[in-house]
């Protein structure tokens, strides 16, 4: 008994400073208004038992979302914002989830965009956070809710001055990770990029 | 005397009463507390709208409303706990399973080429195989593009994925999934919903009524829970509040109307025999007005039986006018007996259910004080004739020349009052029910919350099978599709959303043919080896001729499709298609054909019937008016043409009052003045028959009494109906004394 008391005094400290923690990553973070730079993605597809693996650019806005220009193998982009995902092919939209339609595509697009940005508050909600410290802050992020588990069981996140990295394992023995390089950090966005981000 | 010598029809009569009180008991008494009963039969399709109505009148949602969201969840929890074993839902919903999800993802995989969206069905019929290719691989490379590609080889056009988002997103307004339940943050408050369908058990009217326990329940969750309240919606809430109203007014009604009329009977006649005569005719009158309705129609509205109350007043005229005339009053009474009836019956006619009831239970329930009075009273060995004039001194009364000059110039203003005022024909069926504060809130809050914009229009469609039906609510979506784009709307509820018909679904299927050209090169650029193709073009192959149907769909959304399709009814199948957030219902109105497309704007039309039922209810007015003097001449001969004018002028003078009063002539003040007609003539009748004076006063104000508390119900239709004939029936007696005493 004495143990499980001194275990749960244990776990609630860390708790404490993984709150903490959590906030110092973001502030971290956001501390760039703007992130450019170039991404890869490789997505391991379990089925298929192989991965696909696509390149590009990104932007990042830490209070307006993120811009990814995927330029090989397939060119397309997808811009995420507080209430929506929209992707593009050859200037065409393909795939939307606007939160103004439906209010699952908006709590959706809020989530994705809070992993991205200084919103703390809404990754505590939808998500158990554990921080673990070391060369780079690691963010482990559970979903809470079960729909949100049927996208995604794990986002992870490496972080030094920025983002460097974030994987996602997905139902299904299929994950995703993310790597970002040859970061450089602008004022701020041009005004296409702007445009973007506020459609 | 001739009435002594009736035994075999007052034994007839007897056995009658009997036979009706046994016939009704063996049916049971049944309130009926549907708040649609207050809705006219206004269309062909009744039955279907029948069926519309049952799908929704029994369905609640239920909030849990706190400032934050785990309070809001555990409020929430706490309610469904308290019933989800209870007798007051048949189905309770808190939790959405995240089985629900897997099985919508496998229903969708399993009849991809069936479902295929119709911007992909659009590309691949007019031949862009390689834009759907290029999409889907699109979204596998994208980053968080979240589409399902643990079926990749099997779809590796991505088909389910985009159903997913499509279906997934239906009809769900401000509500998202949050944490297994449905939540919305509104206002700075969250709400977490909970999905209900209440008993049949729960509506009936009884003192463990369903909807009471859930109020009662609610206020202890409120105290135990600080910080969460509770917003309920939907029509079994309307239902109780009115009925429960209903009730509460019944109660004092006939409380006051039967204390009013007791002390003025014990005042009169200075005795109690009368009284308690009085008052156990009216009892039996009421319980065979009741009777009768359980026999005809299984059940009462609660409503009726408000507007059933003044039965009191009227009854009791019979009584009254046989205490002080005895058998020589009884052709009067014949004759206004059947006046009376004539005018219930006429309202007997009127497609509006809950006036039906109203008008049988007045019927019978006076038919049975007129033969208690006939065949009853005479076998009494009363103590003594009552008389008034003697037990009374008599009011002085003005001379004959002013009385001439009064009556004149009364029937004048009758007459040119419907000038001044202008009669309008006008029915407000909002106004009819009025909801309460605190239901009002809930209402405007869950409306708010839910934000389905759903309007109370909706489309009915018709077909002789379940495909034609399913082909004409293809046609008709894709109309409301291009008013979308219109902005007529913002969308629709249809169940060729879940289903599309046969003929769709093969077309479906034909267009996704022509991936097989494309499913090589796709599931290699997708990394898969060369043998996938032969086995896509497989599945391909085997899935030829399969059909989704009704009962294919995912148990999750058997709810929302019971609600849409409305199966075989009479001879034809129907659906029901809501539009969504409706901006110009003109145009979408303009869809409907009239003869397998319906559009129903349930209140306007609703309102245009009543209006013309008004109008209809006026011309029985007339034709009873006619009928009723060729009775009135047939007995009275030339004395009946004196007081011609009379019944003309009451129905004037009541016609300028209510269009003055309450804006416009409703079906109730119509029904109200269908009754002047009847019981005005009672006045003039007893006049006929030189039997005016006390007791026809008397009759007066007991009937009076029983309009005037009417008329203070809260039931805008009962106060309506109340105050016509309270003031008709008034301006009734003053002119009949004047053309009398003239």
């Amino acid at each position: 008994m004495k143990k499980i008391f001194i275990a749960l005094i244990f776990l609630f400290s860390f708790s404490c400073l993984w709150a903490d923690q959590l906030e110092d990553v973001y502030k971290r973070i956001s501390a760039h208004p703007v992130t450019k730079g170039e991404f890869t993605q490789e997505q391991y597809i379990k089925v298929a038992n192989r991965s696909l693996i696509s390149r590009g650019n990104f932007v990042m806005a830490a209070d307006k979302g993120v811009i990814f220009e995927i330029a090989e193998p397939f060119p397309s982009s997808m811009v995420v914002t507080e209430d929506k995902l929209v992707q593009t092919l050859s200037g065409n939209v393909v795939a939307v989830m606007d939160g103004k339609e439906n209010a699952m595509f908006k709590n959706i697009a809020k989530i994705i965009h809070s992993v991205f940005s200084n919103d703390v508050q809404v990754l505590r909600d939808n998500f158990q956070v554990s921080v673990t410290g070391g060369p780079k802050d690691v963010v482990e992020l559970v979903p809470k809710d079960p729909l949100l588990s049927m996208m995604f069981l794990k986002i992870t996140l490496a972080v030094g001055d920025s983002i460097d990295s974030v994987s996602v394992i997905e139902t299904g023995g299929n994950w995703v990770n993310y790597n970002f390089n040859n970061k450089f950090f602008p004022e701020k966005l041009t005004s296409d990029e702007e445009q973007r981000l506020a459609q | 005397m001739k009435n002594r010598g009736w035994p075999n029809n007052r034994t007839f009569f007897l056995l009658l009463l009997v036979a009706v009180f046994a016939a009704a008991l063996c049916r049971g008494v049944q309130i009926d507390t549907s708040f649609f009963s207050l809705f006219p039969e206004y269309s062909d399709l009744s039955d279907v709208e029948k069926k519309i109505s049952h799908n929704t009148s029994s369905s609640v949602y239920i909030f849990a409303e706190s400032s934050d969201f785990e309070s809001a969840e555990k409020g929430a929890e706490a309610f469904y706990d308290a019933f989800k074993d209870s007798d007051v839902f048949r189905s309770l919903t808190l939790y959405q399973d995240s089985a629900s999800f897997e099985e919508l993802k496998n229903f969708l995989f399993e009849h991809r080429y069936q479902l295929i969206d119709e911007e992909t069905l659009s590309l691949l019929e007019s031949g862009k195989a390689d834009s759907v290719a290029k999409s889907a691989l699109a979204q596998v490379y994208s980053p968080f593009s979240f589409a399902d590609l643990s079926r990749l080889d099997k779809d590796p056009f991505i088909l389910t994925e985009k159903n997913i988002k499509k279906y997934a997103s239906r009809n769900t307004g401000n509500m998202f999934m949050k944490e297994g339940c449905l939540a919305a943050e509104s206002d700075g408050k969250w709400y977490v919903m909970i999905r209900g369908a209440v008993t049949e058990k729960a509506l009936s009217f009884s003192k463990k009524n369903g909807i009471g326990n859930v109020y009662d329940r609610i206020k202890v969750l409120e105290q135990e829970w600080p910080g969460v309240s509770y917003i309920c919606s939907g029509v079994p809430f309307h239902s109780y509040e009115s009925s429960s109203k209903a009730m509460k007014e019944i109660s004092w009604i006939t409380g006051i109307s039967l204390a009013l009329v007791a002390a003025i009977l014990l005042f009169a006649f200075r005795s109690l025999f009368p009284m308690f005569i009085s008052l156990a005719n009216i009892a039996v009158s009421l319980l065979f007005g009741l009777s009768v309705v359980m026999i005809f129609y299984g059940q009462i509205n609660a409503l009726a039986l408000v507007f059933g109350t003044t039965l009191i007043g009227v009854s009791i005229d019979y009584s009254i006018h046989y205490f002080v005339n005895r058998e020589h009053i009884f052709r009067s009474l014949t004759v206004n007996c059947i006046s009376t009836e004539v005018s219930w019956s006429l309202l007997m006619l009127a497609p509006f259910p809950l006036l039906r009831q109203i008008a049988l239970f007045s019927a019978a329930g006076l038919l049975c004080s007129y033969l208690i009075v006939r065949l009853l009273y005479p076998a009494l060995s009363l103590p003594r004739r009552f008389d008034l004039h003697q037990n009374d001194r008599r009011l002085p009364v003005p001379g004959g020349h002013l009385v001439r000059t009064a009556g004149i110039l009364i029937l004048a203003i009758c007459f040119v009052a419907p000038a001044v005022s202008g009669i309008r024909i006008k029915n407000n069926i909002r106004g009819m029910y009025t909801m309460s504060g605190q239901l009002l809130e809930w209402e405007k809050k869950a409306s708010a919350v839910l934000s389905l914009g759903s309007s109370g229009e909706y489309f009915i469609v018709s077909g002789r099978g379940p495909q034609e039906l399913l082909a004409r609510e293809e046609q008709l979506t894709a109309a409301l599709e291009e008013e979308k784009k219109d902005g007529a709307l913002g969308g629709y509820a249809a169940i060729t959303s879940y289903i599309p018909s046969m003929a769709r679904q093969a077309r479906s299927y034909k267009a996704a043919e022509l991936l097989l050209q494309r499913s090589q090169a796709q599931l290699k650029a997708l990394g898969f080896g060369s043998a996938a193709a032969g086995q896509f073009e497989q599945d391909y192959r085997n899935n030829a001729g399969r059909i989704v149907t009704l009962k294919d769909v995912p148990s999750f959304m058997k709810e929302n499709i019971d609600t849409l399709y409305l199966g075989k009814i009479g001879d034809a199948y129907y659906s029901v298609v809501f539009p969504l957030l409706v901006k110009d219902s003109g145009a979408l109105k303009n869809l409907a054909d009239g003869e397998h497309v319906f559009f129903m704007s349930k209140i306007k039309d609703i309102e245009k019937e009543l209006d013309h039922l008004t109008k209809i209810a006026l011309c029985f007015i007339l034709a009873s008016y006619l009928l009723v003097f060729s009775i009135l001449f047939a007995v009275y001969r030339k004395k009946a043409l004196k007081t011609a004018l009379v019944p003309v002028a009451v129905i004037l003078g009541s016609l300028a009052f209510v269009s003055a009063a309450g804006g416009g002539v409703d079906l109730f003040a119509c029904s109200g003045i269908v009754l002047i007609f009847g019981l005005g003539l009672d006045y003039l009748v007893y006049g006929l028959e030189k039997k005016t004076g006390k007791a026809t006063l008397l009759s007066f104000i007991t009937t009076e009494i029983s309009f005037g508390a009417l008329a203070l119900s809260s039931f805008v239709p009962a106060h309506v109906f109340g105050l016509t004939v309270c003031v008709g029936l008034a301006l009734a007696y003053i002119l009949s004394c004047l053309i009398n005493r003239s």
